[in-house]
């Protein structure tokens, strides 16, 4: 489809793809540190950029059941964390729409 | 002769019938109003002060077969002072009452016919002079005029001075500086005038220096009415300027409308597509990662670059088609041999997207824009020359005359930097996406192709992009052409047509779009690729020929379709 560039961020912190250096967000984006995925840490952030969403799943988590679904990187297809798209639990809610990126498969770009 | 207004006003459908006031009429610069438009009427001079009292016939002059009447004078007016009739130019100005020249002008003229030098030297700098010229060369011109005067008048020590304190210090010819000197040797006037090949104070020589200096500073408004002429013919795609005695029209059947081959060979979108600088190859780029080279002739690859690991994003013919740069995903640029098809140089500065490139004029060095913020000048040899830093850069040009490098950047700006010294002129905020940027041949024109951008989900889409015309010395925008439909993708825009006539754009709706570039009116939508229209280029060499890439593995080739004329390589070959 065309030639299409990734976005680009311009903050003084930017957190990129592990693997193909893509953008994908700010460290002034991050709300919370506090989460754990599959490879460990993992940083709860406001917004992300230049990542394919996948279909929403239910699953269960340790804060409760939440649908959710899977955020690849566009560029290398690595899949690099997950989007809430709603918890049911209310003290779970300010999650709905916020994004999780692994630590591990994170690096500092500029 | 002089009649009795009744206190009706007679000038019929002037639009003004029930003003009794005659003289506070305005006409469309018909003739008896003593108010014209631009103020430019000589005032009338006529003895009465009566407001009842006007000049006959009481009817409106005609219109000059539908054109202005004042138009179409002082275009004879300014046409007599090119060619040289300054008398006649006179006479029609003093009988038509429209005169050509701002006051400033006039003056200057009067000064210079009497011979008033020291004013008229005065008044030379309070014109607008073309800046192609050099003051100094029309100052030299008046005191060459005011030094032969004083020798035409036996007054050889002024017109000695004149020589040295004057006409020397211009700097202009020593060969003229002698010629002139050797003139003090004339024993007297009428030795002086065949001497020099001039006619006196007293003859027309005052004369000929004004249309010497006046084709320095008037516009030339014949010039103007070609252009407006072109500007009125949509098809417009001659190089010939149209002749003023007839209306202007090119045909629509002569545009090349038709798709006349569809090259094949691509496996994957096609990116990009410029035609060599002789108009007969074509480069092509695609996702596939290769770089094709086509023969226009019979439309065969004569080569197939395959040394890129990634997308090819971007091409590029050197000023002598010898060489042929690519820019690519994987990073990297590469120099090839467009004869032996061999890679020269890869050039691996980048650390992200190579985006664009462009050969500098004399084919010597070259600059490679990238993602990773920096453009890099490099030589043949590959050396790194001089870098730019700071912008993520989507496409890059340098003008034909060498004298500035333009680049557009991921932050919708405009960067325009001096390619000789290498410092920033200016940059500009365009507050869209900007996805290409072309140059025009005089190097005075930008076209930039701008996207409304990835809107909020819950906006409405706006897909129509623009095409924005830019004075790259002013930065100004000239004109916007807008249809195309954009919005994350990089379509790409060309000049096309003789002389530039038209404004050409890929779009994301499968078509290419094609712009009268005076008058911004869309000519053509023309369909026929089955996906994005990602880029378009004219040829060069070939007014009646233009090339278009798609998504669809595919580029078009544009000519008109003329089913008594021979087949098209014939018409290729036609210059
Ligand atoms: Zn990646």
């Amino acid at each position: 489809m065309g030639l299409a560039y990734n976005v680009y961020l311009n903050s003084s912190r930017i957190y990129g793809c592990k693997g193909c250096k893509t953008h994908l967000s700010n460290h002034e984006d991050i709300i919370s540190r506090n989460f754990r995925g599959q490879h460990g840490k993992a940083f709860l952030f406001n917004t992300v950029v230049n990542i394919k969403e996948a279909e929403p799943v239910e699953r269960n988590m340790t804060t409760g059941r939440h649908v959710v679904r899977d955020i690849s990187c566009k560029q290398c297809k690595e899949i690099v964390g997950w989007k809430y798209d709603k918890a049911y639990e209310q003290p779970e809610k300010y999650k709905e729409g916020k994004f999780i990126l692994e630590a591990e498969l994170l690096v500092n770009v500029r | 002769m002089r009649i009795e207004n009744s206190g009706v006003s007679s000038q019929g459908s002037a639009g003004n019938g029930t003003s009794s006031s005659v003289k506070s009429v305005e006409t469309n610069g018909n003739g008896v109003a003593s108010s014209v438009r631009n103020g430019s009427a000589k005032p009338d001079t006529g003895s009465n002060s009566s407001s009842f009292t006007m000049l006959a016939p009481p009817t409106p002059k005609p219109s000059y077969f539908g054109h202005d009447r004042e138009e179409i004078t002082r275009i004879a007016i300014q046409s007599l002072v090119d060619l040289g009739y300054h008398r006649a130019a006179a006479v029609l100005e003093e009988e038509s009452e429209y005169t050509l020249e701002s006051p400033e002008v006039s003056e200057f003229r009067t000064a210079v016919l009497k011979g008033q030098w020291s004013k008229a030297e005065e008044l030379l700098f309070g014109l607008e002079i073309n800046k192609d010229y050099d003051v100094n060369t029309l100052l030299f011109y008046m005191r060459q005029q005011k030094f032969l005067e004083l020798l035409e008048a036996r007054e050889v020590s002024k017109a000695l001075q004149v020589l040295r304190t004057e006409l020397t210090p211009l700097n202009q010819s020593v060969e003229k500086l002698h010629s002139l000197s050797s003139l003090m040797m004339c024993l007297d006037a009428e030795d002086l005038k065949s001497w020099a090949g001039w006619d006196g104070a007293a003859g027309l020589s005052r004369q000929h220096l004004l249309s010497e200096l006046s084709s320095k500073w008037t516009p030339k408004i014949p010039l103007n009415v070609k252009q407006a002429q072109i500007s009125k013919c949509l098809y417009h795609n001659t190089a010939n300027s149209p002749s003023l005695y007839s209306d202007h029209k090119c045909d629509r059947n002569q545009f090349p409308l038709a798709t006349v081959q569809v090259l094949k060979d691509h496996s994957d979108e096609v990116w990009f597509v410029q035609f060599s600088n002789d108009g007969t190859r074509l480069a092509t780029s695609s996702k596939d990662n290769t770089v094709i080279i086509w023969d226009l002739e019979g439309f065969e690859p004569i080569h197939i670059f395959k040394e890129h690991l990634n997308h090819v994003t971007c091409v590029k013919w050197s000023p002598d088609d010898t060489r042929l740069l690519s820019c690519s995903t994987d990073t990297k640029a590469k120099l090839w041999d467009t004869r032996t098809g061999e890679c020269i140089r890869t050039l691996a500065a980048h650390t992200d997207w190579v985006s664009s490139c462009a050969w500098a004029p004399d084919g010597l060095t070259f600059v490679t824009g990238s993602v990773d913020r920096e453009m890099i000048l490099w030589d043949l040899d590959g050396r790194d020359i001089h870098r730019w830093a700071g912008s993520r850069i989507y496409d890059l040009v340098i003008t034909p005359d060498g004298q500035r490098l333009a680049a557009i950047c991921t932050q919708q700006k405009l960067h325009v930097y001096n390619f000789v010294t290498r410092e920033k002129e200016y940059e500009l905020s365009l507050d869209c996406e900007l996805t290409c940027i072309s140059v025009s041949k005089d190097s005075r024109h930008l076209l930039i192709n701008m996207s409304p951008g990835e809107q909020e989900a819950h906006l409405p889409d706006i897909e129509t992009g623009e095409v924005v015309l830019l004075d790259i010395e002013t930065a100004e925008v000239i004109r916007r052409f807008s249809g195309q439909k954009q919005r994350k993708y990089m379509i790409r825009n060309c000049f096309g047509g003789a002389d530039e006539n038209f404004v050409v754009s890929g779009s994301e709706d499968s078509n290419v779009y094609i712009w009268h570039k005076e008058n911004g009116t869309l000519v053509e939508t023309l369909p026929g690729h089955a996906g994005m229209v990602n880029c378009v280029a004219w040829n060069p060499a070939n007014p009646h020929m233009f090339a278009s890439a798609g998504d669809d593995h595919d580029v078009r080739m544009w000519a008109y379709d003329f089913p008594n004329d021979p087949p098209l390589p014939n018409m290729l070959r036609r210059r």
